[in-house]
């Protein structure tokens, strides 16, 4: 099986919501965890939900699955959902796929 | 014979030789005689008994004794073995054992006694009755209580004297060691107590009386307690007993006796050894799905914690019996017990344990096996030769079960040497025999699960790459992970009316679904390609397909046509294709949406013409993603540089190239499943191998 490279979740509470920094490797291995932290931040019914992908150094198909439930989940529920877009090599993963244009990504995180 | 030849004999034997006359004058003194009593012949012969040996106190009633015989003809001494104080020349005295004979002559009577210096084994006695006054008296006042006490302890208690006898034992020792009384016990050689029984340490090696706690305390060493096993051999008794020795020392603290408190920790030791034996199995049975194997190395624990030898079946569903396992504690004895378990397997006798179990479904507990019983179940003389050969003394066959259904047996024997199984035994069986099943069970469905993974994985793969026109291919396809999991990368070939089509993708997930998934999209595009064959078109096709199952599937996919010369390539999110010139390498094509995820869709064509000799290639993002050391991807750069090394050689070179490569960088094991296809335009038709090697050098290439 793969080894299970490190994904470390920082999550700050912004004036507009919740905020997960992720830095590290989002996996198969690593995504149920970043789930279980989105689920919590989530709980509270916030209006908004930022996720920083700007310290993510890799990507794989578990991981891109995973934004893209969360973007239709954000539609269905009513929260604002922005992703800050990564760095060019995880960047590509979601060029290759085009998920850049259908996901909601921004430049930096939002102002408070 | 003559008096002088008899004489003779009488004065070189080993005991003092005396005879007397009427008046109790010395008349004969043998040689033993001089060195017992430090008298010489001369010296002694014409002396008075009396005043020769008996100490002056005993004189008096001597002669009256001799007085007496003389009128009446009878005495107390006459033949009758007596135990007597003697003094020697220089009046010391000292016990002797005497018997006396009277005899009848013409002149008179006449006396002749044996007599026997016994000074060693009364002195022993005495010191064994100074030791016992000396401990009852240590248990004065109370000692009739404290004697129920120590007697009413479970634990034997002995006590060894320095000569390693045992001089006391309580009634649970007296009892262990079969022994009627502490006399009956003092009096047995204490080697001889041993006899009955094998007695080995923890580890198997053999125990002997020197290595007994006692014996060493009193050799003065300070020995630690020691945990035996004990086997009667007579009726194959085990027990596990704890020995535990302390100093009984005199008034100057020399050592005088050891106690030895033998606790029987049977009970213990047996749960300890099969709880061990439990987790080992259990662990053993969880690390490899090679079931044969693992019930070998099963076999292999059981021997000789639990049995002397272990045999497991397994029965087949037509009934047919296979051993796959038999350890032996003897090595030399495992032919033996293979060669018995081989014996006629079709012809299992009904009473044999074997036979009982599948007869009756139940476990069988042979506690003694007698010899009647191997006549019974012997097929013919040289099988019953190998059953007695086996030197068998108790055995057990208990069914493997999973869930009601008898799939083999479980066999456990001790030798001679060993011990009665018991139904506490039977029932440890049980737990080993469940657990082995349940490996086995596992292990078979977990094949069973890799060769319908196995099925389904070739079904979403082309059976055989197809003869391109134009056109020489090769693919790989390696799955990550388990065997019985079907992986999510996929690739196919198919003609659509005189152009080819191939698609090469990648569903999210693992297993039945992604194999749902993979067949889907497969599908959609063989549907699809009949009606228009432009990849974008088909790509298409797949999304709204993915889109329409309920939940979220996802895919990336690459479709490339070719006819001819001409390639047109769309990429619904899957990594760009290669395209190996003459002069470098390049991705071409547009990035293109992933399918089945968005509503916002677009898949650019791109088509350009292949110059003879250029190939492309396409992959799945497990080429890239190869992980090696220090957590580094294979990546872009380096899958770039390795096809521009490779891009003048064949399809099937190229492949091997590229799987050398990723399996020199892994690190670990394959973490994603992995799927290449490379396709190089011929420089004119392909012609086939054999055709070209028909053709000879020169031609084709």
């Amino acid at each position: 099986m793969a080894v299970s490279r490190p994904l470390e979740l920082e999550r700050h509470e912004d004036a507009g919501g919740p905020r997960i920094a992720l830095r590290g490797e989002l996996d198969i291995a690593t995504a149920p965890r970043l789930q279980e932290a989105i689920d919590a931040a989530l709980a509270a019914a916030p209006a908004r939900l930022v996720l920083d992908l700007r310290e993510l150094s890799f990507l794989d198909s578990s991981g891109l699955r995973l934004f893209i439930v969360l973007a239709g989940r954000a539609e269905r529920e009513g929260f604002q959902l922005a992703l800050v877009r990564p760095a060019p090599p995880t960047l590509s993963v979601f060029r290759i796929t085009r998920a850049e244009e259908n996901l909601p990504f921004v430049d930096e995180p939002p102002s408070p | 014979m003559d008096l002088a030849y008899a004489r003779k004999i009488l004065n070189v034997a080993h005991t003092a030789f005396i005879s007397m006359d009427e008046q109790g004058r010395i008349t004969y003194w043998n040689i033993r005689a001089e060195e017992t009593f430090g008298l010489s012949r001369e010296q002694a012969v014409g002396r008075t008994l009396a005043e020769t040996i008996i100490p002056e106190r005993d004189r008096e009633s001597h002669r009256e004794g001799l007085r007496r015989f003389l009128q009446t003809g009878e005495g107390r001494v006459i033949d009758t073995r007596l135990e007597l104080t003697a003094i020697r020349a220089d009046g010391s005295e000292f016990p002797v054992e005497l018997i006396v004979s009277a005899l009848r002559e013409e002149d008179g009577w006449t006396f002749h006694g044996f007599v026997a210096d016994i000074s060693e084994r009364v002195a022993s006695e005495r010191e064994r009755q100074r030791l016992l006054d000396e401990l009852e008296r240590a248990l004065s006042g109370s000692e009739q209580r404290l004697r129920t006490i120590v007697d009413s302890l479970a634990e034997a208690i002995t006590i060894r004297g320095r000569d390693n006898r045992l001089i006391y034992a309580n009634r649970a020792a007296l009892e262990r060691l079969d022994m009627r009384s502490v006399e009956e016990l003092a009096a047995a050689d204490p080697q001889a107590l041993m006899g009955p029984y094998t007695t080995v340490d923890e580890d198997g090696r053999e125990i002997g009386m020197e290595d007994l706690p006692s014996v060493r305390l009193l050799r003065g060493e300070s020995p630690e307690p020691l945990l035996m096993r004990t086997t009667d051999r007579r009726d194959g008794d085990e027990r596990w007993v704890l020995l535990k020795a302390a100093a009984v020392r005199d008034a100057a603290g020399e050592i005088e006796a050891a106690v030895t408190i033998i606790e029987d920790v049977t009970d213990a030791k047996r749960m300890q050894l099969r709880s061990e034996f439990l987790a080992e199995a259990g662990a053993t049975l969880a690390s490899s799905l090679d079931y044969q194997q693992t019930l070998r190395n099963v076999a292999g624990l059981a021997v000789p914690q639990l049995a002397d030898w272990c045999a497991v079946d397994l029965f087949d569903a037509d009934g047919t019996r296979e051993t796959v396992a038999v350890a032996h504690v003897d090595p030399a004895s495992v032919e033996l017990a293979s060669r018995l378990r081989a014996y006629q397997p079709g012809q299992v006798h009904p009473d044999s344990g074997l036979g009982t179990m599948l007869r009756t479904g139940e476990p069988a507990l042979f506690t003694e096996i007698s010899d009647a019983l191997l006549q019974r179940i012997a097929v013919d003389e040289e099988h019953l030769g190998l059953l007695r050969a086996a030197r068998m003394r108790s055995a057990i066959v208990v069914p493997m079960t999973v869930r009601g259904r008898t799939i083999g047996a479980l066999t456990l024997v001790s030798t001679q040497a060993g011990r009665s199984f018991d139904e506490s035994d039977l029932d440890f069986a049980r737990q080993i025999a469940e657990r082995a099943a349940l490996a086995v069970e596992s292990a078979r469905l977990y094949s069973e699960r890799s060769e319908i993974a196995r099925t389904l994985q070739n079904s979403l793969l082309p059976e055989a790459l197809p003869e391109l026109p134009d056109w020489e291919v090769a693919a790989l396809y390696r799955p990550a992970g388990h065997e019985s999991e079907v992986g999510g990368d996929f690739y196919d070939f198919w003609d659509a009316g005189g152009e080819w089509l191939m698609m090469i993708g990648d569903v999210t997930g693992k297993g039945v679904r992604a194999a749902t998934v993979t067949s889907l999209v497969r599908h959609t595009a063989w549907t699809a390609s009949e009606f228009d064959t432009r990849p974008a078109h088909l790509l298409e096709r797949v999304n709204s397909a993915l889109r329409r199952r309920p939940g979220l599937s996802v895919c990336t996919a690459l479709c490339l046509r070719v006819s001819g010369g001409r390639a047109t390539v769309a990429s619904g999110g899957h990594p760009l294709l290669w395209r190996l010139g003459r002069d470098g390498v390049q991705e071409v094509g547009m990035h293109g949406t992933l399918l089945g995820a968005f509503s916002r869709v677009e898949w650019p064509e791109e088509s350009f013409e292949l110059e003879p000799g250029e190939t492309l290639v396409a992959i799945t993002d497990g080429v890239t993603d190869t992980v090696g050391g220090e957590d580094e991807r294979f990546g872009t750069t380096r899958l770039q540089e390795l096809l521009s090394d490779v891009r003048l050689e064949s399809p099937a070179a190229i492949r091997e190239r590229v799987i050398a490569a990723l399996e020199q960088f892994q690190v670990g094991a394959q973490a994603d499943d992995t799927a290449l296809v490379v396709m190089r335009r011929c420089a004119e038709p392909a012609l086939s191998d054999e055709l070209r090697a028909l053709a000879g050098p020169g031609v084709g290439a």
